[in-house]
């Protein structure tokens, strides 16, 4: 992918020393801010000091995305491995949470996989200076360890990016500055992707909705450099999946209940058409990889034609209501 | 139609970081408590006597490394974190100055920079500092630290940072219930050669006393801030942080310790306060100390950006100097004896 890409910067995803990654792991997990109102640009990058002195990454525009220092968890297990072969990981998983608009709370974590740069554990302040970076021992079957991943069950056997996504939500939203209510009972909705790294690959994305509700599984590849631009990719599509889910199914089926029954649905019809449909941005001005990625998602899936749908049908019912207001409050 | 390339970026994405000038070598020539200076210059005259000749030998071989120009400077620790006696009877600033500036002379060199340990826990930048410009560096160093991965750790349970330790291995898991365990197992430091030197280090106390637990920090972790200031590896925020403060002629030094900045610069012509490399000279009472400094630095997760820029500015040097990846790589210590002369009149 260009240079251009904007999270670039942020997340180292080469070896300093030469050693490339073959493959990359994460999950990410959407859900609502605890706090009733939208928070202001400078609560978000409050919320977002989860680590004191390091910078907390901030962009207006399109939409306001807020993102923390990236945290660092240390890790040495084993790898889960489809079919055949064993792996064990060594090194450290970075995880982040994002605040889009001061709403939307989202808590990525993701690690890079390498060849192991020696047979035994090194000391820890090696695996310190390629943080996102774990180092595999045991050469098992890169297909493997990526199916193994990706079927992983819960409580995890293998590297546990669920608990670590989890737990980065938690203390955000355990934050005494939050006032723990919601305009809107929504779910958390989990994206968990696999990425395989080869030299010359060109993005790709292979996009899978699982039996599980809100559970997306993502197969992509790509070269080692666009790693970053991966991790932004399942991020931006975690939160457009999740809004469309939100409209689609919470808040259009409560409305169309809430008439039926005679009561009254007007909040969460403005509340989703003030707070969440203006979060609609494809991230396409990141880059023309970034834009040509989305878009060729888009041709397959037409998110952004099925939201707009959605969005016509809250508007209707808001007009309904409007024109027959309901008679229970 | 031709494509227009058109860029868009935000200065709030990715803040920058600040640059700090950098010496080639930091001495650091002693470490005393407020209360040693009650007996006037006894201590600090024994201290820098012993110093000395240890400080003409490192300024020897950075010159011979790194040509004539090559940059030194001195400094000299102050401990008023943890005062045992009542402000009231503590030494002025002012007074620890004289004595520190007269004992350097006597000793036959300069100290160029005077800094104080409580300044290492929050730093000060000028003289009677607020909230606005201080930086609560030993909140971000414990921040940055990573413990270690025990064998089968795979992120499911969070890690236990919170608790206030720090070790370099498995702690003895009989510890705890050692009175009715059936067998004592004995701790494991990690990448253990043979035999283990097993180090937990308390990196932080807390004072239950008063009605909001403060943080009492260790002198391990202080001594940490300590060696990463002399590094020129800390930043607020991107921020530089604790730069020396100089005196002007007219200004006087405040009455009290916490008025001061956290470094003072004595000298006026003085080389850049950090440096490639450090060293520290010092009584032998302070080896644990700052062996727990170093393994707490092993832990620590650095901005790559600033590493870089230290590396960068490093191999940019008329006589280029290359620096380890390591940043204890650039830490050296020397521990004086407690051999005296017997005087016979």
């Amino acid at each position: 992918m260009s240079r251009t890409t904007t999270d670039r910067d942020r997340i180292p995803a080469v070896h300093g020393d030469g050693t490339r990654p073959w493959s990359g792991f994460g999950e990410v997990r959407t859900c609502l801010v605890q706090n009733l109102g939208a928070l202001s640009p400078s609560a978000s990058v409050a919320l977002m000091q989860l680590t004191p002195g390091s910078p907390v990454s901030k962009v207006d525009r399109p939409v306001r995305r807020v993102v923390s220092p990236e945290q660092v968890t240390g890790v040495d297990c084993r790898l889960q491995v489809a079919r055949e072969g064993r792996g064990r990981a060594i090194g450290t998983v970075l995880s982040h949470a994002v605040v889009t608009n001061g709403r939307i709370l989202q808590g990525t974590a993701h690690v890079a996989l390498t060849e192991a740069t020696s047979k035994e554990r090194r000391e820890w302040r090696h695996y310190l200076r390629h943080q996102g970076v774990v180092e595999v021992l045991g050469a098992p079957n890169p297909h493997n360890v990526i199916d193994g991943y990706l079927a992983d069950s819960s409580p995890a056997r293998g590297l546990d990016l669920a608990s670590i996504s989890d737990r980065i939500i938690d203390d955000v939203q355990q934050s005494d500055t939050l006032n723990h209510t919601t305009a809107l009972r929504a779910g958390t909705s989990v994206v968990r992707w696999a990425a395989t790294l080869s030299a010359d690959a060109r993005p790709t994305a292979g996009i899978a909705k699982s039996e599980l509700p809100n559970r997306h599984v993502i197969r992509l590849t790509g070269a080692p450099e666009d790693l970053p631009a991966l991790i932004r990719f399942c991020e931006e599509f975690a939160l457009h999946e999740w809004l469309l889910t939100t409209v689609q199914d919470v808040i259009v089926p409560r409305a169309e209940t809430d008439i039926a029954r005679d009561r009254d649905p007007l909040d969460s019809l403005l509340f989703a058409l003030n707070e969440l449909v203006p979060l609609w941005m494809p991230p396409t001005h990141l880059s023309p990889d970034m834009k040509a990625l989305w878009e060729a998602m888009e041709s397959r899936t037409h998110y952004t034609r099925l939201f707009e749908r959605q969005v016509a049908r809250i508007r209707d019912l808001r007009d309904q209501v409007k024109i027959r207001p309901p008679r229970r409050f | 139609m031709t494509a227009v390339d058109v860029s868009y970026d935000e200065v709030t994405r990715s803040p920058k970081v600040d640059a700090v000038p950098l010496s080639h070598l930091s001495v650091e020539t002693g470490h005393l408590y407020l209360d040693d200076f009650a007996e006037g210059d006894r201590k600090i005259a024994r201290q820098l006597e012993q110093a000395a000749p240890w400080l003409e030998a490192a300024g020897k071989r950075i010159h011979k490394r790194f040509g004539r120009n090559a940059r030194i400077s001195t400094c000299f620790l102050v401990d008023d974190y943890t005062p045992s006696s009542p402000t009231l009877d503590q030494p002025k600033p002012s007074e620890v100055v004289d004595i520190v500036t007269a004992a350097a002379d006597q000793a036959g060199f300069r100290i160029d920079y005077l800094a104080r340990e409580a300044g290492c826990a929050i730093a000060c930048e000028r003289p009677y500092s607020g909230p606005r410009d201080q930086s609560a560096l030993a909140d971000i160093v414990a921040g940055l630290i990573v413990e270690e991965a025990a064998v089968g750790a795979n992120g499911s349970r969070p890690p236990t940072a919170q608790t206030g330790w720090l070790s370099n291995g498995a702690r003895s898991p009989a510890a705890a219930v050692a009175m009715d365990a059936p067998g004592w197992e004995p701790p494991e430091e990690f990448g253990k050669d043979k035999h283990s030197v097993f180090v937990d280090i308390e990196l932080w106390s807390l004072d239950n006393s008063m009605p909001q637990a403060e943080r009492q920090y260790s002198c391990s972790l202080l001594s940490a801030v300590w060696l990463l200031l002399r590094l020129g590896l800390l930043r607020d925020a991107g921020r530089a942080v604790a730069k020396p403060y100089r005196f002007g002629p007219g200004e006087t030094l405040p009455d009290l310790w916490s008025q001061l900045p956290s470094i003072t610069q004595l000298t006026p012509d003085a080389a850049p306060f950090a440096a490639y490399q450090v060293l520290s000279v010092l009584p032998p009472h302070f080896r644990a100390a700052e062996h727990a400094a170093e393994i707490i630095i092993d832990h620590l997760r650095f901005d790559g950006a600033v590493l870089k820029q230290t590396a960068d500015r490093a191999r940019d040097e008329t006589n280029p100097v290359t620096l380890p990846d390591n940043p204890v790589g650039r830490v050296s210590h020397l521990f004086f004896d407690d051999v005296h002369v017997t005087h016979n009149d």
